[in-house]
């Protein structure tokens, strides 16, 4: 009797042991980005189906077998828990844009003063990659355009360069007056079309 | 006799398109930040990650007891991992000028933040993130991910 009680009991705190070690249960919680947005996550079971949609800042969901639901998570617990995921984010990209004179590969002035923010930007990186595109404005034809697009960006890594940074971590491409920032007809001078768009990640 | 030189053309030319996929992997994105033990498992070596090591697709990124890593990839999306995770980035395609792709990325267990990129601007299919018991679909945000929660 004492022996079956025993075993039943043994048996029983197996069975919670089993199941609290083989319970898949992932957590997942929506946080604002660098720049503050919230956008959304659907978690989904495996087969896609029963979806839940987090939307909103520290909303979280958990998933197990059973299937997908909502939960709650303190800002406490997501610092316990993911603190050192959270330190090891890399430092976030950045996009800046230059601005040249016209028929030129000499930036504006105000670019000229811009350039400075972009070098401080990748100076304070660790590790950098550095993609610089030019372009052009509509006024000329494309056999002159993206050779000058070009250029614009060979010039701007240049400028890096000669600042100390590592010439084969600048990538530099022209796309010449195929991504106009302001559509205009062809044919058309547009001060904001003449740039280069440098992406540091 | 045609049908040979047909098969052997064909065969060179898988021959030749085979190696110049081998030879010619594409960096998806590169580590940023380390504490070690970190590793990347690639074609059946581990190897220990440091700060500007170059990640492929089909990459698995491992931390052990204390380590984590964060990675900045071609669309400017952000991961980073806490201690004893496993990640796989089963795929990653990305085209600069069109600003599209598709990201899948698996996480075994561990944990993982994210802070996604270009490739999650454009439709809800384009990044996908598993785990053992959901998938997700990203819209251009910041997430945070544990497996394995008891």
């Amino acid at each position: 009797m004492a022996a079956g009680q025993l075993l039943a009991r043994t048996l029983a705190a197996l069975v919670i042991l089993t199941c609290g070690a083989c319970a898949q249960r992932d957590l997942f919680v929506v946080v604002p980005d660098s720049d503050g947005h919230i956008g959304s996550i659907t978690v989904s079971k495996p087969d896609g189906t029963g979806g839940r949609t987090l939307n909103t800042a520290y909303a979280a969901a958990s998933a197990s077998e059973s299937g997908v639901e909502d939960t709650e998570v303190s800002q406490q617990e997501v610092e316990t828990t993911f603190g050192q995921a959270i330190a090891a984010r890399p430092v976030p990209p950045r996009k800046f844009v230059l601005y040249f004179l016209s028929d030129s590969e000499n930036l504006t002035p105000d670019s000229i003063a811009k350039f400075e923010e972009v070098f401080a930007d990748i100076a304070r990186r660790p590790v950098y990659e550095v993609e610089v595109v030019g372009h052009t404005d509509r006024a000329a034809e494309d056999r002159y355009n993206d050779p000058l697009s070009l250029q614009r960006a060979e010039r701007v890594r240049q400028m890096l360069v000669d600042r100390g940074l590592e010439w084969d971590h600048i990538f530099a491409t022209g796309r010449g007056e195929r991504d106009p920032a302001i559509p205009t007809d062809d044919g058309v001078h547009e001060p904001l079309n003449r740039r280069v768009e440098v992406d540091v990640r | 006799m045609r049908l040979a030189v047909l098969a052997s053309t064909a065969l060179a030319f898988l021959a030749f398109a085979v190696t110049a996929h081998a030879a010619d992997p594409v960096v998806i994105g590169q580590v940023k930040t380390v504490t070690a033990p970190t590793h990347i498992e690639r074609d059946g070596d581990s190897l220990a990650a440091a700060v500007g090591s170059a990640v492929y697709q089909s990459d698995v990124i491992v931390t052990g007891a204390g380590g984590s890593v964060g990675i900045t990839f071609k669309d400017n999306s952000l991961f980073s991992a806490g201690p004893d995770s496993r990640i796989a980035l089963e795929q990653f395609r990305f085209d600069s000028s069109k600003m599209s792709g598709n990201f899948l990325a698996s996480v075994e267990k561990g944990t993982l933040s994210v802070d996604s990129g270009d490739i999650a601007r454009g439709s809800p299919d384009a990044m996908k993130i598993k785990t053992p018991s959901a998938i997700l679909a990203v819209r251009g945000t910041a997430f945070l991910i544990k497996v394995g929660e008891n």
